[in-house]
């Protein structure tokens, strides 16, 4: 029931997003990729040879667009339940239900999880299915290597806020922390900070190209994603840490929070 | 242990440089409506939230229904409802899904109960919990803590926003339909006059201590005023203190033998105006005046620390 209530919180948000993304992703892939449209794209045949289609879809629109919509998305989605009890002080109505704080702790994180995942999978398939759509060619596209990377990205960048949310005990003030460490970590380049080898990955825009693999995949451009011009495993890796590391922080808090 | 509801023993709670809960030993039979005492800031509700889980003792223990407080909580929140002072719910369900979410916690949730308590309290079951008024508010807090099917009822200031017709309903529902099934309802209020109508038991707490905890009738029966007039007379008795005085006029709260105190008095030379019974909230006062000389109101002077628990 409490997956229920979490969804009752943040469903408009979701579904905000999904309209975006599919308002995004189908209408400017069927636009960039029409006959005529400027990218040499010929009915039932693959696209892999199509040069302006990488100048178009995939560097414009995977790679800017929905990176920046599933951050936002990611940002906005983990304080709205969490952030809810905070606001409605209703945590004392809740942890006296007859349920660990780690259950509905993981109920609620695991709700906006899987939103996010929904909202990544609506990107590609979208995205791929417009493409299929348009030039009626079934691409054997590795779904799930698309997938991956934009739903870790998103992943931990929600995770990162919704456990900034739980430590801070508001959704607003968790959504500031949150955009703060993403500004901060955007401009850590800049300030010449030599990280340790094991937090390497948190800088130089590494999550953001994370979030991009997508439109990189897209651009046959596997050398922009890691100089070995491999799939971006270790990186993936520790996002995916971090993605799990947050709610285990989360629910280490929640456990001795006193209401 | 296994008879009674709520057992602590030297329960003590410390928020930062303030003592909320200082010692404290209670003893809450099962199948007994027990009244819950004190004024803003004695310690009621953070007793409440230690025995919940929802904060942690600084020292002492206590058992829930037989359950150790912080070790077995999931087993204490199964069988007990609750009621919280703020009665804040979620704002943007109404009450028939909030019945919906709460029902999926408890295996023994009654439906029949709901529809029961609905009627019988006049829920507006279908407006979003934040539009529903104060009394309405509560009455809801109410209906998922009624329906629980739970073995210990623990209520914070229940009545709050309630009117007259509702309380005095909400009360015979309590006597009726959930102490006569044997369960316990341990209700913390201000509202004396409401816990002198169906409790059992009372404790009373005062900065965190248990000032009294006895059987609503024994205290009845056996505290008294005597009033004295005479010169000399004592500022110290055990089991008597000197609540005010006045000229040659003394005012003393009896425990008990009050009859034989009087008679002592007056083999030393008073005399006696009055032996009367106390009802619950002079009690309540008499002993809170007694703890704080500076509350308002207060003419006595401190004659004597007494033990009150029996």
């Amino acid at each position: 029931m409490y997956a229920w209530k979490c969804w009752r919180d943040s469903r408009s948000r979701f579904i905000f997003f999904l309209i975006v993304i599919l308002a995004v992703c189908v209408p400017y892939t069927i636009y960039a990729a029409r006959p005529g449209g400027g990218t040499g794209i010929v009915r039932g045949a693959s696209l892999s040879g199509v040069a302006h289609l990488w100048s178009w879809v995939p560097t414009v629109l995977l790679q800017t667009l929905i990176p920046l919509i599933a951050l936002f998305a990611a940002l906005v989605l983990a304080p709205a339940s969490v952030g809810q009890e905070y606001r409605e002080q209703t945590l004392g109505f809740l942890f006296t239900r007859p349920r660990s704080r780690r259950y509905l702790n993981w109920t609620c994180w695991s709700v906006g999880a899987s939103e996010i995942l929904g909202l990544t999978a609506a990107a590609v398939v979208g995205t791929f299915g417009a493409l299929i759509c348009v030039s009626r060619y079934l691409y054997s596209w590795r779904l799930l290597e698309a997938t991956l990377p934009l739903f870790v990205g998103a992943a931990a960048i929600y995770s990162m806020t919704y456990c900034l949310t739980v430590l801070a005990g508001s959704g607003e003030r968790g959504l500031s922390y949150g955009v703060g460490i993403l500004v901060i970590s955007f401009f850590l380049p800049l300030l010449d900070v030599t990280l340790p080898p094991f937090l390497s990955h948190l800088g130089h825009g590494h999550l953001f190209r994370l979030l991009s693999v997508l439109g990189f995949m897209w651009a046959g451009c596997e050398s922009a994603i890691a100089p070995a011009g491999e799939f971006p495993v270790s990186r993936l890796v520790f996002y995916a840490l971090l993605a799990v590391a947050f709610p285990v922080f989360a629910q280490l808090i929640q456990e001795r929070r006193e209401v | 242990m296994n008879d009674t509801a709520v057992w602590t023993e030297k329960l003590v709670k410390v928020y930062s440089d303030v003592t909320a809960v200082d010692g404290l030993d209670l003893n809450v039979p099962r199948g007994v409506a027990y009244g819950f005492l004190g004024r803003n800031g004695a310690g009621k509700s953070s007793t409440i939230r230690i025995l919940l889980g929802l904060a942690r003792p600084t020292a002492g223990r206590g058992t829930v229904l037989g359950f150790p407080i912080g070790r077995e909580q999931l087993a204490i929140l199964e069988r007990t409802a609750y009621v919280s002072e703020s009665k804040t719910l979620y704002g943007n369900l109404t009450p028939r899904e909030l019945v919906r979410f709460t029902s999926g916690f408890y295996s023994s949730w009654s439906d029949p109960s709901v529809k029961k308590y609905s009627q019988l309290l006049e829920i507006p079951m279908d407006r979003p919990f934040s539009k529903l008024s104060q009394g309405n508010k509560t009455k809801v807090c109410l209906l998922l803590a009624l329906s629980q099917g739970a073995d210990l009822l623990i209520l914070d200031e229940p009545a709050t926003g309630l009117d007259p017709v509702v309380l005095d309903e909400f009360l015979r529902i309590l006597v009726q339909d959930v102490i006569s099934e044997g369960k316990t309802v341990f209700i913390s209020s201000h509202q004396l006059s409401d816990i002198e109508q169906i409790a059992d038991w009372v404790g009373l707490i005062h900065h965190g201590k248990l000032l009294l905890e006895a059987r609503l009738d024994d205290i009845k029966n056996q505290f008294r005023w005597v009033t004295a007039a005479g010169s000399g007379l004592p500022t110290k008795s055990p089991g008597a203190m000197l609540v005010a005085s006045e000229g040659n006029f003394n005012k003393y709260l009896v425990k008990k033998n009050a009859d034989a105190f009087a008679a002592e008095l007056g083999r030393q030379g008073a005399t006696v105006a009055e032996v009367s019974p106390m009802g619950l909230r002079e009690i309540f006062l008499a002993l809170v005046r007694k703890e704080d000389p500076c509350t308002p109101g207060n003419v006595g002077e401190i004659a004597e620390a007494v033990s009150y628990s029996f």
